[in-house]
């Protein structure tokens, strides 16, 4: 028989069964933070240090003498998570503890803004951690106020409606990308299988290894609780936040060919772009298409250039997590 | 949670350091609305005449338990393997899977299931006898379904029918090639063994009165069927080769092969009249088929009409009989006008016209009337008789002291399936008499009737659905014996599928409304407040859940309900 009556597998997602979170966190409810690291610390386990700057996994852990997660967790301040992580892996490697993970875990503010030059050091010096920046797209702990990682269009407290941000999102993976380390990648909380995958396979590899990872927020989107994961995975299948992966700068691989939906179905479970016209809409559109034109030319770059000559920062150590194409 | 009353610096420590987890903090507080896991009514059973708890049989099967479905889908339904092959199949048509590469092959997976098992497994446990007795009147399908209902309530059933063997309809009117008649004694015979007597060759009103019946039973149930053929209203329909279809078609079932002209029209579009022709056919008369309206307003289940076409069966449309020809004494054909169509009538089909001129001859030497079946009510007595159907309430309750009536005479839907739903229904009223408990104010829906938890008050359609987790797959094939070799006799057209073919099926399911354990709502919450139980389906934990509701959204099958919270 082709088929195998006694396997059945009504699953639609093959997660690992570990669980590394508490309940009873302090993150708000429909979180996309608090579910990405749940699945984030699935891929690692529990030989994980995590470091945590400023931002709301600083809240969301837990107040004194309370822990979210089972694993040490090392709260440091705003613009040091890179380095701090560094320095945490400095110290393991020099007790002989190199089997040991180290998440530095921060969000966009902490990542594009504030984190912005500690990082670029860590990454430069090809520092052996995980990086992920879990962007919601704007300082929503403190009050939603604007970041660099805000989108063209959207309302802050700091970017009213009456004139809403006016300038692109800066793109941090392609800055990542230039420091031509081992490994960089984006995720979606909304696909949890590519997420691990990436996770784990930036964990058998020695070097810095970045992943950017789009996260929804009800409270600062003004979105419905129930929609964190529906509004992640449109945000993937209108092509507005690509799943791609690329190593050593320069091989690009793209995880995940989008349904092109179209953007406005995003954008009106949204309260933060509800006051957008037709023609800022329109603007958004032009972006998405100019953006994936530039993606694929990066791709089909990375086909036909070589991996770049020595010196070289990556230590690529042989991992079973290939990249794929769905 | 733990005191943190510092009363001196030194009870401050030197670098604060957390080490009690988080689930001491009861967020679940925070909530104003919470998830409940509610299976719901899938489209499909939704339309299902018969009441058959489709998604939960499909879902045993797609687990390999075929026994298990076998049993499931036996447990109100006596006659599976017969409503496979017979039933128009309407769940089909609302079936979500639909636009998603072809509805599920129901009909096939219920004829597959009616197939399983041996009778010794195949049979729900009974109920404690109750000395009741119920007479059945009519061994058809609804008399069927009502005594096995009843049998299995702890009843004793005896089936009355005027034919020598059990089966009303389903053995005088429907084919062998549809439906062969091991299928259906096989089917009679887990009936039988669950205590039901069938008394053949017994007429209600010529051989026992119903009053007698009423007499020596606690109750009796009147589903007689419709029996009675309409005449076609033409000059020169008495002629000894005008024959009724039903009758016709009731003798040549049996195994006779009369004396029939070579050539016959037969007149009517719905499944008498493709069942008429297509044995016509197989025993070496060629028909026609003579319709007023066009192909598209066919009552006939239109895999019928395919399956007599590519036999090669001739039908003309727009037709409609004026009159018999006969020519010394010998039909020489059917005197016919053109019809065209024009407003709809009060059945939402266009009404057919006469166009003007338009007669013609269809040369044939003999005609078979198959335009509709009646009942025929004139052996029962005065209160029950209400025009074409037996008189009843909604709880099929006659205005005779326990009488009830089931099937095409109560309700003239026209469907085995139909009658089968209405036995069902029928049997748990009698029941609820025969306890003395208080009769419902109408009749349960057959769903009701499940005995699993399911929410009766929503359907659920593709809007419901989570579509992304649910990617296309094709329907597969159904064989069929070749048109050319299957005319030789009465042997079944369609294949049966095998289990592989009937697993794979099943497993393309969406299970709509119907917990199947994939996960997504575990995996999902971002307050890890879910947690699978040892047994099937999982436990909410209220005292950390935050009412956010991802695991309702990202449930694939609307499985999960968000509820406001009550305080």
């Amino acid at each position: 028989m082709a088929v195998d009556p006694k396997a059945y597998d009504p699953r639609n997602l093959h997660l690992p069964e570990l669980e590394v979170m508490h309940s009873g966190h302090l993150a708000c409810p429909g979180c996309g933070a608090a579910l990405g690291m749940r699945q984030a610390l699935k891929a690692l386990g529990d030989n994980t240090m995590v470091v945590i700057p400023a931002c709301c996994w600083a809240v969301i852990v837990g107040p004194y003498p309370y822990e979210a997660l089972k694993v040490p967790v090392l709260q440091v301040a705003f613009e040091t998570a890179a380095i701090s992580a560094a320095g945490v892996r400095a110290a393991l490697d020099a007790q002989g503890k190199h089997d040991t993970t180290v998440l530095a875990w921060a969000g966009d503010g902490g990542t594009f803004d504030i984190g912005f030059q500690s990082l670029s050091g860590a990454v430069e010096r090809n520092d052996d951690i995980i990086y992920v920046c879990y962007d919601n797209e704007a300082y929503m702990n403190t009050g939603i106020q604007r970041s660099s990682a805000t989108p063209y269009g959207a309302w802050t407290t700091t970017t009213p409606v009456e004139a809403p941000k006016a300038e692109p999102k800066k793109n941090m993976v392609e800055i990542m990308v230039e420091h031509r380390i081992p490994y960089t990648a984006t995720a979606s909380i909304a696909y949890p299988e590519d997420f691990i995958r990436k996770l784990r396979k930036a964990q058998s590899i020695r070097g810095a290894k970045f992943i950017h990872l789009w996260i929804s927020c009800p409270a600062g989107h003004k979105s419905e609780e129930r929609y964190s994961v529906k509004i992640a995975r449109l945000a993937v299948e209108t092509g507005i936040f690509p799943l791609y992966e690329v190593e050593n700068g320069v091989h690009y691989t793209i995880n995940h060919e989008p349904a092109f939906t179209d953007v406005a179905e995003y954008l009106r479970l949204q309260g933060r772009f509800r006051h957008l016209k037709d023609e800022d809409i329109e603007t958004i559109r032009r972006n998405i298409e100019w953006e994936w034109k530039r993606l694929r030319a990066k791709a089909e770059m990375g086909r036909t250039l070589p991996a770049p000559p020595p010196p070289v920062r990556a230590v690529v150590e042989e991992g079973e997590h290939e990249p794929s194409t769905e | 949670m733990v005191e943190i009353n510092p009363r001196t610096l030194d009870d401050v420590p030197a670098t604060s350091y957390s080490d009690h987890a988080t689930t001491a903090i009861k967020t679940g507080t925070w909530k104003y609305v919470q998830p409940v896991y509610e299976d719901k009514l899938p489209a499909c059973s939704h339309r299902c005449p018969a009441g058959n708890d489709i998604s939960r049989f499909l879902y045993l099967t797609a687990k390999g338990d075929l026994l298990e479905a076998a049993r499931w889908i036996r447990r109100g339904n006596p006659l599976p393997a017969t409503l496979g092959r017979v039933c128009p199949h309407p769940c089909e048509d609302e079936c979500n899977r639909g636009p998603l590469g072809g509805a599920i092959a129901i009909h096939m997976m219920e004829r597959f299931l009616g197939d399983q098992g041996a009778a010794e497994e195949l049979l729900p446990e009974r109920a404690p006898a109750t000395g009741k007795r119920v007479a059945v009147v009519g061994a058809g399908p609804a008399g069927i379904a009502a005594a096995y209902n009843l049998a299995l309530r702890g009843h004793e059933v005896e089936v009355l029918d005027d034919k020598p063997e059990p089966g009303g309809f389903l053995r005088t009117g429907i084919p062998q090639y549809r439906l062969p008649r091991e299928v259906l004694d096989r089917e009679i015979a887990l009936v039988e063994r669950c205590g039901v007597r069938f008394v053949p060759d017994t007429r209600v009103g010529r051989d026992v009165s119903l009053d007698e019946l009423r007499e020596r039973f606690d109750a009796v149930l009147v589903a007689i069927g419709f029996h009675g053929s309409r005449p076609l209203g033409v000059p020169g329909e008495d002629h000894e080769h005008v024959y009724n279809g039903v009758r016709l078609l009731e003798r040549i079932l049996a195994g006779e092969r009369p004396e029939l002209p070579p050539r016959m029209a037969v007149v009517g579009g719905g499944n008498t009249a493709m069942d008429v022709a297509r044995s016509l056919r197989r025993i070496g008369v060629e028909p026609v088929v003579v319709y007023r309206r066009s192909r598209m307003e066919m009552p006939a289940i239109p895999t019928e009409v395919d399956e007599a076409l590519a036999e090669g069966i001739e039908m003309v449309f727009l037709t409609a009989p004026k009159r018999v020809v006969i020519e010394g004494g010998r039909i020489t054909g059917l005197e016919c006008v053109k019809m065209r169509l024009g407003e709809p009538d009060e059945s939402g089909r266009r009404r057919p016209v006469p166009v003007e001129g338009s007669e013609h001859v269809v040369p044939v030497s003999g005609i078979v009337t198959a335009i509709g079946e009646t009942a025929e009510l004139d052996m029962l007595p005065e209160p029950l008789r209400d025009g074409w159907r037996v008189a009843h309430d909604a709880r099929f309750a006659t205005p005779l002291e326990g009488v009830f009536t089931a099937g095409d005479v109560a309700t003239g839907e026209g469907t085995v399936t139909a009658a089968v739903g209405t036995g069902r229904r029928a049997a748990a009223v009698i029941d609820a008499f025969l306890r003395g408990e208080a009769l419902p104010e109408e009749a349960p829906r057959v769903q009701v009737l499940w005995g699993r938890q399911v929410r009766l008050d929503t359907v659920v359609h593709v809007e419901q659905l989570n579509l992304a987790y649910h990617k296309e797959a094709p329907r597969p094939g159904i064989e069929e014996l070749d048109p050319a070799v299957r005319v030789r006799d009465f042997s079944e057209v369609v294949r049966s599928f095998t289990a592989e073919r009937a697993i794979e099926e099943a497993r393309r399911c969406l299970e709509c409304g119907t917990c199947n354990e994939c996960l997504n709502c575990l995996w999902f919450c971002p307050d890890v407040a879910i947690h699978k139980r040892s047994g099937f389906g999982f436990d909410i934990d209220e005292e950390h859940c935050k009412g956010c509701g991802i695991c309702v959204e990202e449930c694939p099958r609307d499985a999960l309900t968000l509820v406001e919270v009550e305080r």
